[in-house]
C-alpha cells in the first residue's frame, strides 16, 4: 500500500469516529502576568498542563501508570513541572558528577532520596510513585536551584504544554467537563465547559503572580540610600 | 625724580612694605595651621579607615555567617565531596555582599571549592594559593573568625573565613567570603575619610583615587613605617601621605598590598587662596585709598609746599627777587616759609645795597683818575676798569685775556711780569710800582700800580690792585726839580742847587786831596741899569754874563747865579793863584762884553771875591759867606776888581752889618718908628683864637 492510500484510510477512519463520538473540548492557555512584580520576560516561562475531568459523572477509566522520568543535569531537574496520573511513578535520575540530596515536605507525596554521583559507586537513581493527587514540590538539600513540581491528578486526560499552545481532548461524552489548568508561574485554574461536536476553540487565560521582576542580587547600599532621597 | 615723586614713591613703598609684611606673616601662620591640620586629618584619616575597614569586615561576617548557614552548604559540606560542593555554591552564589565564596573541606589537599564574579577566583591557583590556605589554617588554631586579606590578581579581596561545623560536632571544614575593594569602594572610602586614598603592591595601583599614581609608587616602596610630615609630589599637587600595610592575615608577616592615605595639600590651601586672594585685593584697595589719601596729604600738608618753595628758590636763582611765598601754617613749613620770606626780604635789600655798591663802585672806577685792574695766576687781565680807556687811549675789553706784556708788546716789563707771576710772595702785594709803557700812538706814559694778592681757599689766584697815569706828575716832579735847582732867567744852578753841588764838590775834592777855588761874581751897578735901561736891559746884561761865564767853564765845573746879580762859579783842580788868573781873565772878559740896549752901549764891569777849598772852609756856606766877604772887600775897595779872601774880610763885614743896624735901631727908637703887630693863632679844628704872637715891626 502506498502511502497516499494509508493517509486516505486514517482519513476515512477519523472521519467514521469523529461522526459517532463527536464531542470534543479545544482550547489554548495564555498566561497573564497580574502580580505585584513587572513582568520579568527574562525568566522562561513555564509550561502549562490541562487535566480534564468529568463534571457530570461521566466514567473516566484511568490508563495503565507509567514512570515518568525526572532527569538530573546541571544541578538542575528536568522537566521542573510534570503532571502525572494518579499511581504513576516518577524516577529522578542524577547526570551529574555530585551528589543530590532530593526531598519533598509536600503532604501529598513525602520524599528524601540521596542520589550518588553519576559515574561513581552508589545509586543514582530514585523512583517515587504518587499514589494521591495533589501538588509535590521537590528540592535538593544541596542545590537550592534545584527544584521540581510534579502535580498528580486523578485523570487520564491531561496534556502538558507551552502557554499558547492548542489542547484537545477529543471523543469525550458529550456534557460538562471540568477543566484544570496548572502551571508553576501561575494559581492553578478551575474551568467548566461543556465537550460539543467541532466547538471552537475556547481561550483560556491563567493569571501569573509570581515570577515578576526580582534579582537575586540586592541593589545593595543604593537601596538604603535612596530611602531618604527624593 | 622731584620730591613729589619720590614722596609718592615713598608712600607707595610704604604701603608695599606694610602689604608683604602682612602677607608674609599671614602666610607663615596659615602655613602652620595648614600642616598641623593636615597632619590631624591624616590621623583621622587613619582611624576613620581602619573603622571602615572593621565596619567592611562586619558585612562580611554577617554574609558569612548566613552562607554558613544554608542548609545546602551544610548538606554538600556532609556529603565530604568538594564537586558537590562546587555545585552547591554555584547555586549558593552570588550572594549580596561576597564577590568570592570558596569552601575548604577538611579532606587534604585540594578540598577546596570557589564561586565568585571573576572566573580566576574559581581557579585552583587561587583557591589553593598561599593567602587562602594560610588564612584557612589560621582558622584551625581554634579561632571561629579569621579576617584576612588576599590579592587575587588584580583584585585586592578581603576575606573572612568561617569553620563549617557539622550538626553533629565537629569542624568539616572552612567558609570562605571575600568582599573586592572596587574602584567605587574606594571613592564611598574617600569620602569617609577625607583623604585621598590608594590601594597599591609592588609597582602595581590595584585602586586610587589619585591620577598618574603610578610613576610615583618606587618613591612609596622603600617606605615602612609611619612617619609625620612626609609628603609625596605628583602630577596633581603635592600630598602628605602616610602609608598602612595589608597584611595577608593576623600575625602574618606577608604584605599583600599597601594602603596610600594622602591629604591633597590644595584642598586645604584653596580656602586660605581664596580668602587670601579677596584679603588682598581687599587690603589693596584699602591700602591703594590710604595711600591715596596719604599721597594727596603729603602733597597738601608737604610737597605743594616745598616746591612752593623750590619755585620761589629758582625763581630767586634767576635772578627773580620778587617772588613771595605766602602760605598760612602753624607748623615747620609755616615757619620756613616766613624764614624764607624775610631771608628774601634781606637779600633783597642787601641785592639793593649792591647794586647801588656796584653803581657806586663803576661811578668811582670811571670817574677816577685811577683805575682798576685784576689778574689771575698768570698774569692775564681779568678786570679793567673803563677808565683806562680815557687815560691811554684803549679800551678795556682789549686787555681782557692778555699779559702787560702781550697789551705793551714795546715795553720792557718783565719786572711787573715777574710780580705779578710770584707766587711764593703772594702773602705781600706790591706797591707804587711804576713803569713806563709806550702807547699805541707812540706816547710814553708812566703807570704806577699797587696790588694785592688774590687768595681764594688758601690757594693764590692772582693780583688785583689799582693802577694810575702818573706820566704829568712825573713831568711836573721832573719841572720841580728843575725849578727847584735852576735859575729860570739864564739856566744856571740856583743858589740852593749851588750849595748842594758845592757840598759834593768839597768833598770830593777833599778825598782826593786836591785844591779848589770859589768866586762869586757881583755885577757892579746892575740897580743903576735896571732903574735906568729897565729890567729887561738889567736881565739881558745877566743873561750875556751868564752865558760868558758858561763858555769859560769846563764842563767839571760848578756855575751858579746865587742872587739877583752875582753869580758862583766853582773850579776844582785849581790852586789859588790859578784861581785869580781865572778871576782876572773873567773880569777882563765881563768889561769887554759891552752889551748894546736901546741904542746904547752899557759898560759893565764886576767885583769878583775868591776864596779857596778846602783850605778855607768846608762848608759851602760858610765859603760863600768868606766868598761874600772877599766880593764885599773888592766893592769897597771901588769896584771892577778881584779879590781873595782873608781873615780880615769877615771881621769888617760883622762890624759893618752890626754898625748898620745899630744906626738904624737908634733912629727908629728916636723917631718911634717900632710898633707891635699881634698874629692870631688859630686852631684848626674849632676855629677859635687860642693865642696871639706878637712881633716887632719897624716901619
Amino acid at each position: 500500500m502506498s502511502p497516499l492510500q494509508w493517509l486516505l484510510v486514517v482519513a476515512a477512519c477519523s472521519v467514521m469516529l469523529s461522526s459517532a463520538q463527536a464531542a470534543e473540548v479545544r482550547g489554548t492557555v495564555s498566561v497573564e502576568y497580574q502580580g505585584l512584580f513587572k513582568v520579568d520576560t527574562s525568566v522562561q516561562s513555564y509550561a502549562v498542563s490541562v487535566a480534564l475531568f468529568p463534571g457530570d459523572g461521566q466514567p473516566v477509566k484511568l490508563r495503565a501508570p507509567r514512570v515518568e522520568k525526572i532527569e538530573i543535569a546541571e544541578n538542575r531537574m528536568r522537566p521542573a513541572f510534570l503532571t502525572i496520573q494518579t499511581g504513576d511513578q516518577v524516577k529522578f535520575v542524577n547526570h551529574d558528577p555530585v551528589f543530590h540530596q532530593l526531598f519533598s515536605l509536600s503532604p501529598s507525596k513525602p520524599l528524601s532520596a540521596q542520589l550518588a554521583k553519576a559515574g561513581g559507586p552508589g545509586v543514582t537513581t530514585a523512583t517515587a510513585q504518587f499514589d494521591q493527587p495533589g501538588t509535590t514540590h521537590v528540592f535538593c538539600r544541596i542545590h537550592n536551584k534545584s527544584y521540581a513540581r510534579i502535580d498528580t491528578v486523578e485523570t487520564p486526560h491531561l496534556q502538558t504544554l507551552q502557554p499558547g499552545e492548542q489542547f484537545h481532548f477529543p471523543g469525550l461524552g458529550p456534557g460538562r467537563w471540568r477543566l484544570r489548568l496548572a502551571s508553576p508561574g501561575a494559581e492553578t485554574q478551575w474551568v467548566d465547559v461543556t465537550a460539543l461536536t467541532a466547538p471552537p476553540a475556547r481561550r483560556f487565560s491563567l493569571v501569573s503572580r509570581g515570577g515578576g521582576t526580582g534579582s537575586a542580587r540586592l541593589a545593595g547600599q543604593t537601596a538604603v540610600e535612596n530611602l531618604y532621597q527624593h | 625724580m622731584n620730591i613729589e615723586q619720590k614722596n609718592t614713591l615713598f608712600v607707595i613703598s610704604l604701603v608695599l612694605t606694610v602689604l608683604i609684611a602682612v602677607s608674609v606673616a599671614s602666610f607663615l601662620l596659615v602655613r602652620d595651621h595648614v600642616a598641623t591640620t593636615i597632619e590631624g586629618d591624616l590621623e583621622r584619616a587613619n582611624s576613620v579607615f581602619i573603622e571602615a575597614q572593621k565596619n567592611h569586615f562586619d558585612n562580611l561576617l554577617t554574609v558569612a555567617r548566613s552562607a554558613r548557614a544554608e542548609p545546602s552548604l551544610i548538606a554538600a559540606s556532609l556529603t565530604g565531596d568538594i564537586t558537590t560542593v562546587r555545585g552547591m555554591l554555584d547555586d549558593l552564589y552570588p550572594r549580596p555582599g561576597a564577590d568570592f565564596m570558596a569552601v575548604y573541606l577538611d579532606a587534604g589537599p585540594g578540598g577546596f571549592a570557589g564561586a565568585g564574579n571573576k572566573p580566576h577566583y574559581t581557579s585552583p591557583q587561587v583557591l589553593g594559593s598561599a593567602a587562602l590556605i594560610g588564612l584557612v589554617r589560621s582558622l584551625a588554631q581554634g579561632k571561629t573568625v579569621a579576617f584576612g586579606n588576599a590579592l587575587l590578581y588584580d583584585s585586592w579581596l578581603q576575606l573572612v573565613a568561617i569553620a563549617i561545623e557539622n550538626p553533629f560536632g565537629g569542624r568539616i571544614g572552612a567558609l570562605v567570603v571575600g568582599k573586592a575593594f572596587a574602584q567605587a569602594d574606594l571613592q564611598r572610602l574617600r569620602q569617609l575619610v577625607y583623604a585621598d586614598i590608594a590601594i597599591f603592591s609592588g609597582n602595581a595601583v590595584l585602586a586610587s583615587s589619585i591620577d598618574n599614581l603610578q610613576p610615583r609608587l618606587h618613591l612609596l616602596n622603600g617606605l615602612s613605617t609611619p612617619e609625620a610630615g612626609r609628603t609625596l609630589d605628583t602630577e596633581s599637587g603635592r600630598y602628605s601621605i602616610r602609608t598602612l600595610p595589608v597584611l595577608a592575615h593576623e600575625g602574618s608577616k606577608e604584605q599583600v598590598a599597601n594602603v596610600l592615605l594622602a591629604v591633597p595639600h590644595a584642598a586645604y590651601w584653596k580656602p586660605y587662596q581664596v580668602l587670601g586672594e579677596n584679603a588682598f585685593y581687599f587690603s589693596l584697595l584699602i591700602l591703594v585709598l590710604a595711600g591715596l589719601f596719604g599721597i594727596a596729604i603729603s602733597r597738601r600738608s608737604l610737597t605743594r609746599p616745598i616746591q612752593l618753595l623750590a619755585r620761589a628758590t629758582q625763581a630767586i636763582a634767576k635772578g627773580d627777587l620778587s617772588q613771595n611765598v605766602s602760605l598760612q601754617r602753624n607748623d615747620e613749613l609755616g615757619q620756613l616759609t616766613v624764614s624764607f620770606n624775610a631771608m628774601l626780604a634781606a637779600l633783597s635789600a642787601s641785592q639793593n645795597e649792591l647794586k647801588q655798591s656796584r653803581k657806586r663802585f663803576r661811578d668811582f672806577a670811571s670817574s677816577s683818575s685811577d683805575w682798576l685792574w685784576e689778574t689771575d695766576r698768570n698774569g692775564h687781565f681779568t678786570f679793567v676798569s673803563s677808565s683806562v680807556s680815557d687815560t691811554l687811549g684803549m679800551s678795556a675789553d682789549t686787555w681782557l685775556g692778555r699779559t702787560p706784556t702781550e697789551v705793551f708788546p714795546r715795553s720792557n716789563l718783565t719786572e711787573l711780569m715777574a710780580l705779578l707771576r710770584s707766587v711764593e710772595q703772594r702773602n705781600d702785594g706790591f706797591k707804587d710800582v711804576e713803569i713806563w709803557v709806550r702807547a699805541r700812538n707812540g706816547e710814553q706814559h708812566c703807570l704806577r700800580l699797587n696790588g694785592v694778592p688774590l687768595v681764594f681757599d688758601t690757594k693764590f689766584s692772582g693780583y688785583r690792585g689799582t693802577a694810575r697815569d702818573i706820566t704829568k706828575l712825573k713831568r711836573d716832579e721832573k719841572r720841580m726839580v728843575v725849578l727847584a735847582n735852576q735859575d729860570h732867567l739864564t739856566g744856571l744852578s740856583n743858589r740852593s742847587r749851588f750849595i748842594q753841588d758845592l757840598n759834593h764838590e768839597i768833598r770830593r775834592v777833599e778825598q782826593h786831596g786836591e785844591l779848589g777855588v770859589l768866586l762869586l761874581i757881583d755885577l757892579d751897578h746892575l740897580k743903576l741899569v735896571n732903574d735906568t735901561a729897565g729890567h729887561a736891559a738889567g736881565d739881558q746884561i745877566i743873561v750875556q754874563v751868564a752865558g760868558l761865564l758858561k763858555r769859560a767853564s769846563r764842563e767839571q765845573d760848578l756855575l751858579a747865579r746865587i742872587s739877583g746879580d752875582e753869580f758862583a762859579v766853582a773850579y776844582s783842580a785849581m790852586d789859588e793863584p790859578q784861581g785869580i788868573a781865572k778871576a782876572q781873565a773873567l773880569l777882563e772878559r765881563i768889561n769887554s762884553l759891552k752889551p748894546k740896549y736901546g741904542g746904547r752901549t752899557l759898560n759893565i764891569s764886576a767885583s769878583i771875591g775868591v776864596v779857596n777849598f778846602p783850605s778855607q772852609g768846608k762848608i759851602p756856606v760858610e765859603l760863600l759867606a768868606k766868598a761874600d766877604a772877599a766880593m764885599s772887600s773888592a766893592k769897597s775897595a771901588g769896584r771892577n776888581r778881584v779879590h781873595l779872601y782873608n781873615e780880615t774880610d769877615m771881621m769888617r763885614e760883622r762890624m759893618d752889618n752890626q754898625l748898620v743896624w745899630k744906626d738904624r735901631l737908634l733912629e727908629a727908637l728916636e723917631k718911634d718908628l717900632l710898633q707891635l703887630v699881634f698874629q692870631p693863632i688859630v686852631a684848626v679844628a674849632g676855629g677859635r683864637v687860642s693865642h696871639y704872637e706878637v712881633l716887632v715891626r719897624m716901619r
